[in-house]
Parts: structure tokens; C-alpha cells; sequence
């Protein structure tokens, strides 16, 4: 018997997986918070051989965010982004096996609301951010973490409306912290950080954020720094410790980037990821048609030949009657199987983009971009979470027809706005909005036709009470879809935003 | 039948060279794109009425399907040649569905021309029956829209216009009743004198 049990094991040790995940430790680190649609941390637990490379996948549709982790120990963790969506799946893969499983969603959903705010709050312990800043049913949704475990990834931060740092005794931040921060921040994200900011490391390429504006919540100085569509507030730890309403100074802070600097709350749903309407019928742009080449002129010719001369040739053999379609069927077989030896054009590509930005011209700046492609363009969407450059995040679109995703891009450099108009009590300029609309789907404004399509969307979702913004063409930078790797791209049109505020007297 | 190939290649390059065209494409609302190509794939599957002449007798009968098959396979060869016009395969996902047109065309028309009379008078009507069943499709939309009230979809397993954005086999009841037109023009030849 002893004999066997080795033996069993040795037969079925192909079979077996090269790594467990350990389902009842993985899960959302949000939870029981998270908000659909977006991604939220998840912490996958697994075991696998040490000195191997594990590649931990989250799938949503057609979007996959892979991670790869070099396994030292065990068990091994990996912190990934994954989507808040019931069709989500979370794989481990080493080597040709891997594990697949659908996580468990949590089960408290918060859909972006202009009244409740959802945090992660950092501090260390992660009890004491807690204290300082309890969830208020209604107003504040928070997720509570230790600051030595700051994401490094803005893709982890992507349900969250606004980050709290607590960090009175300068603990050092992760290396890739800053960025990850400038990235939020860029997006329309708000940071309030109590103390300072000790970051990881020193990225200098990254934007820098606009003038102190000071500020006064509850008696307790506060300045703002404008970053794009966001922004970071930032107090004296000392005198946020000494107010008696320390919550309430960060509430408002956080409400006060929220509801672009009125006292209440704007009119509507706040600005939702939501595909614009416009019909996307795909044309070349100039220049970029197929033209046929040699394997379409010489086929095409070989078949009229054949067809035309093929029945006169054999027409006196009268008793080959039945064989006088044999030189066309030939040469159609011929032909046809030339004609596969044609380079297929690359795939077509197309988008629109809305810029958002700040109110500095050289500020920075973020695309949220709608594109759609032909089906041959790419089965799924890879997207290697440790690649440097652009830190893009897809969502797929459910639609009929060619697959369409939308698309953040943080901290998009170089697109050129033109000056714009102003949208204030929805009104553009003295007219009502809509009227605007249709007089730019007429060509009759600064906006091309086809921006007037993403105009229109825009306008239609935002020109709620409250909202202020001005609103301009915008001329990509000639490498602005480097990101969307291959395939015939093109731009069908691009507004800038940058949200007008009301800033009050605190 | 012995120049129906060339008659769907001429008219499907000629219909190309038009729709290349830019007066050709404006009124069209096409581009030199997928779009065209798709317009091109209209143009055979309505061409397969018009281009099929089954000649009478049991000594016609091999010439009749290979005349067919030969003009299947240049239409298709012409589908090919424009598969550089998108990166989709348009050419290749659409032959089921030309198949089942061919296949229903001339199988109709090979039992109409044995069973037909001196004067092809079944020949004829055959024709015009397809026509109306698959060259007519915005026609019949319209009448089922306009006086039955219903969609277009319980049409579209018979016309090709219509099934074209369907799944490729839609119209596998062309096929079945091209098949058994086959059967009966091959029945006819074969018990018909020599």
C-alpha cells in the first residue's frame, strides 16, 4: 500500500494545478464597498512554486488587466484592479495552467452620487483614519487603509471620488505613489492629505500643480492646488488634530472640489462614464483608402480572359458542350485563391475624445475617449498593468455592431484648445444650450460637425444647475493614440472641458 | 449559360469601376471601404436571377450545372478580388449565404427550363418569381411593412437582400428548394428519350 500512494500521486501530478488560489483570503479590499463600473483593489492570494512568474489576470469582457508577479514565497499575494461588475473574472497562470473563478462582489454598491462621496482613506494604523473621518451614512462612504500600503496605481483608485492622507510623522510613500496621485488627480479625482506628502520617488516629467489658493473649513486653514480636473487639498496635521471638527473640515474640502465650489449640490447626476450617442460610420480619412494592386489587376484580368475566350475556344467541340465552363471554373478557382495573397487594409479604428482640464492652458490634462473598431482589431484588449508609459484603463461598451470601449487616459499631454465658449446657467453664450447644440450640428459655430456630435452629448448629460464650464475644439497632438497600439486610428472629434467653479466664501 | 460567367465578372467589375467612382459613390452614400464591398455582395446576390440560362434537354443537363458552378465560382472569385477594400472577411462570411441564392436560383430555373414547354414559358415565369423573391427585397420590406403590418424578418429566410445581415445560413430554405429543383430537373432528363 505504501507503494501506491506515491505512485497514484506521481501519475496525477500532471493533472494537478501548478497554483491554488486561496479563495477564501483573495478578495476586495474595498469591500463592502465598491462602485460599478469602475475597478476596485482586489487582493489575490494563491500558492505556487517559488521562483516561478505568476500572471494574475482581471477580466471584463473583452478587457483584461494582467499583472505579472514573481513568486518568491508562499502563500503569494497580488494587489490588481478589478472591475465592480457581475460578469468579472479574476485568473492566476503560471506557466500553461492557470485557475480561473468569478470574485465575489461586495455588497454595499455606491453609484456616483454628488451627495455622498466615496474616500480611501490612508493612515497609519489604518484605524486612526477611522477616528479622525468616520463614514456618515448619506454624506461619506469611506474604505480605511495602512499608508505604507498607498496604491501605486491609479487603476486601483478608480471607484474612489477622493483620497484622504493622514500622515503626520512622514512616513515614506511607495515608489510610483506620485504618479499614481498626479493620475487621480488629472482625472477629476481630489486628494486631501493631512501632514505631507513623502513620496517614493521623485518624478520629474510629472505636471506641476497650480498656485496655493488658501481656504478656510471650520476655522482651520486649508489650501487648494488646482491639478487638472482635480485637485489637492492640504492642511496642517496640527491644526486639523487641535479643530473640533476635523471631519468636518475634510468633508467640506472634499465637497467643495465635488460640487465645484458652491454650498449645494449641483442639479443631476454627476458626470457619468456613459457612451455618447453619436453614430460612429467609419470612413477613411484622406489619403488612407485601399487601392488594389497587383493581385487584384492580375486575377481580375487572368478571369475576364478566361471567361471570355474559354467558351469560343472549345464552342466547335460540340461534344464537349457540358466542358465549355470548365476554363471559367478553373480560372475562377485560380483567381479567387490569388485574390487571398491581398494584405488586408489594417483595421479601422475610430474615436472621440473629451479632454478635460484645468484652467491653466499648460495644466494638466485627461482623455476619456469612446472608440470603436472593427471586429479584427484585437479579440481583447491586454492591457499589462506594469508597462511603462500611458497607464490607459478600457471598459467595454455593450453594444450591437463593431465592439466599443471607453477609454481613460490620465495626464494626456499636448492637445491644443481653441478659445472657447462658456456654459453658465445652461446657456452657451446668450443662447440656450440645446439651441447651441443644433446650430453647431449646422456648422454654424466654432465646432466641426463632428465635434458638434460629442458637443451635443456633453451638453445634453452636464447643462444641469450648478454646472459651469467652457467648452473648446480641441486639435490632437500628432502621438495622441499611441496607446490604441495598431490599426487604422482615426480622430473623429475632440472637445476640451474644463469645469467652471464657484468659489465661495468660507 | 456558356457566357454567364463573364456576365457576372463584367458586371461586377463594371458595377465596381462605377461605384469607384466619386459621382458614383455620392448618390450611393458609399465609400472605398467595407462599404462598397458590401454594396458589391448585393450586386451578386441579385445578379444570380438574371444570369443563369438553363437550356432545355437531357443532353443539357451537365452543361446546365457546370455553367452554374462556374458562375458561382467567378461571382465568389470577384467577391475575393475585393477583399482589400476592409480588414473584415466579408468575401468569405458571405458564401453561405451566395451559395444558398445560387444554389436556389439554379436549381429553380434548371427545373423550370425541364419542365417548361418549346417556349420556356416556366423559364420565364421562374425568373421573375426569383426576381421578385430576392432582387425586390426593399420592395417586399415595403409591402410587408406597409399592408401586413408585420417586420421583414420572416423574410429574410428567402430573400438574400434581406437576410445579408442575418446569419449566414438564412436562407438555407433557397438551398433546399434549389436542391430538390436539381433533383426534379435531373429526374425529368433522365426519363425523357434520348
Amino acid at each position: 500500500m505504501r507503494f501506491w500512494l506515491p505512485l497514484l500521486l506521481l501519475c496525477l501530478a500532471p493533472a494537478l494545478a501548478a497554483q491554488k488560489v486561496d479563495r477564501v483570503r483573495s478578495g476586495f479590499l474595498s469591500a463592502p464597498h465598491g462602485r460599478p463600473g469602475t475597478c476596485a483593489p482586489y487582493r489575490v492570494v494563491f500558492e505556487a512554486p517559488a521562483g516561478s512568474t505568476a500572471e494574475v489576470e482581471s477580466r471584463w469582457g473583452s478587457v483584461v488587466l494582467t499583472r505579472q508577479v514573481a513568486v518568491a514565497g508562499s502563500p503569494t499575494q497580488a494587489l490588481i484592479p478589478v472591475f465592480v461588475d457581475p460578469a468579472v473574472e479574476v485568473a492566476v497562470r503560471v506557466g500553461e495552467q492557470q485557475e480561473t473563478f468569478q470574485p465575489v462582489l461586495p455588497p454595499r454598491l455606491l453609484p456616483a452620487d454628488y451627495n455622498r462621496l466615496y474616500a480611501a482613506v490612508f493612515s497609519r494604523p489604518a484605524e486612526a483614519g477611522r477616528l479622525v473621518l468616520p463614514p456618515e451614512p448619506g454624506a461619506l462612504a469611506a474604505d480605511y487603509f495602512e499608508t505604507g500600503e498607498f496604491f501605486t496605481d491609479w487603476r486601483l483608485f478608480d471607484g474612489y471620488d477622493a483620497i484622504v492622507l493622514f500622515n503626520p510623522d512622514d512616513v515614506r510613500l511607495p515608489a510610483g505613489s506620485q504618479r499614481a496621485l498626479a493620475e487621480f488627480c488629472s482625472l477629476g479625482g481630489s486628494v486631501f492629505v493631512a501632514g505631507s506628502f513623502r513620496f517614493g520617488e521623485q518624478a520629474g516629467d510629472l505636471p506641476a500643480p497650480g498656485d496655493p489658493v488658501p481656504l478656510v473649513f471650520s476655522g482651520v486653514p486649508v489650501a487648494r492646488y488646482e491639478y487638472g480636473a482635480g485637485a489637492i487639498y492640504r492642511a496642517d496635521f496640527a491644526a486639523l488634530r487641535d479643530s473640533p471638527s476635523a471631519r468636518k473640515v475634510i468633508v467640506d474640502a472634499l465637497f467643495h472640489h465635488a460640487w465645484f465650489g458652491a454650498l449645494k449640490a449641483p442639479g443631476g447626476p454627476p458626470p457619468a462614464r456613459a457612451l455618447p450617442p453619436a453614430p460612429f460610420s467609419y470612413a477613411h480619412g484622406p489619403g488612407a483608402e485601399p487601392t488594389p494592386g497587383f493581385w487584384f489587376f492580375g486575377p481580375a484580368g487572368l478571369l475576364l480572359l478566361a471567361c471570355a475566350v474559354g467558351p469560343l475556344a472549345l464552342a466547335r467541340a460540340a461534344r464537349l458542350r457540358a466542358l465549355q465552363a470548365l476554363p471559367a471554373l478553373g480560372s475562377a478557382v485560380l483567381a479567387g485563391g490569388l485574390a487571398l495573397l491581398q494584405p488586408p487594409p489594417e483595421s479601422a479604428v475610430e474615436a472621440y475624445a473629451l479632454v478635460q482640464s484645468g484652467p491653466r492652458n499648460d495644466g494638466p490634462a485627461a482623455l476619456r475617449a469612446w472608440v470603436v473598431a472593427q471586429p479584427q482589431w484585437r479579440r481583447q484588449w491586454q492591457v499589462p498593468l506594469e508597462a511603462p508609459g500611458v497607464r490607459i484603463l478600457p471598459r467595454p461598451v455593450a453594444a450591437t455592431g463593431w465592439p466599443r470601449w471607453e477609454v481613460d487616459v490620465p495626464l494626456a499631454a499636448g492637445w491644443a484648445s481653441r478659445p472657447g465658449v462658456r456654459l453658465a446657467k445652461a446657456r452657451v453664450g446668450e443662447v440656450l444650450f440645446r439651441d447651441y447644440a443644433k446650430r453647431a450640428r449646422e456648422g454654424s459655430t466654432e465646432f466641426a460637425q463632428e465635434q458638434a456630435l460629442l458637443l451635443e452629448w456633453w451638453l445634453e448629460n452636464n447643462a444641469w444647475r450648478g454646472r459651469e464650464a467652457t467648452l473648446a475644439p480641441a486639435q490632437e497632438p500628432a502621438n495622441w493614440g499611441t496607446w490604441l497600439g495598431d490599426g487604422q486610428v482615426r480622430l473623429r472629434g475632440a472637445v476640451s472641458v474644463t469645469a467652471g467653479r464657484v468659489e465661495r466664501e468660507n | 449559360m456558356r457566357f454567364s460567367p463573364l456576365l457576372v465578372v463584367c458586371l461586377l467589375l463594371g458595377g465596381a469601376w462605377v461605384l469607384w467612382q466619386p459621382w458614383g459613390q455620392g448618390p450611393l452614400g458609399l465609400a472605398r471601404d467595407a462599404s462598397l464591398q458590401r454594396g458589391l455582395l448585393h450586386l451578386e446576390l441579385a445578379l444570380y436571377p438574371l444570369a443563369l440560362l438553363p437550356a432545355r434537354g437531357r443532353q443539357n443537363l451537365a452543361a446546365n450545372a457546370l455553367g452554374a458552378l462556374a458562375t458561382f465560382a467567378a461571382a465568389s472569385a470577384c467577391a475575393w478580388l475585393f477583399a482589400f477594400l476592409s480588414a473584415e472577411p466579408m468575401a468569405l462570411s458571405s458564401r453561405p449565404l451566395a451559395l444558398c441564392a445560387w444554389l436556389g436560383c439554379s436549381g429553380l430555373l434548371a427545373a423550370a427550363a425541364a419542365l417548361g414547354g418549346a417556349d420556356n414559358r416556366w423559364l420565364l415565369r421562374a425568373r421573375v418569381l426569383l426576381l421578385c423573391l430576392l432582387g425586390l427585397p426593399a420592395l417586399w420590406n415595403y409591402f410587408a411593412l406597409e399592408y401586413a403590418g408585420a417586420t421583414a424578418g420572416g423574410l429574410a429566410a428567402l430573400s438574400p437582400g434581406l437576410a445579408s445581415g442575418a446569419s449566414p445560413w438564412a436562407c438555407w430554405p433557397l438551398a433546399v428548394l434549389g436542391a430538390a429543383g436539381w433533383a426534379v430537373a435531373a429526374g425529368r432528363a433522365w426519363r425523357a428519350r434520348p
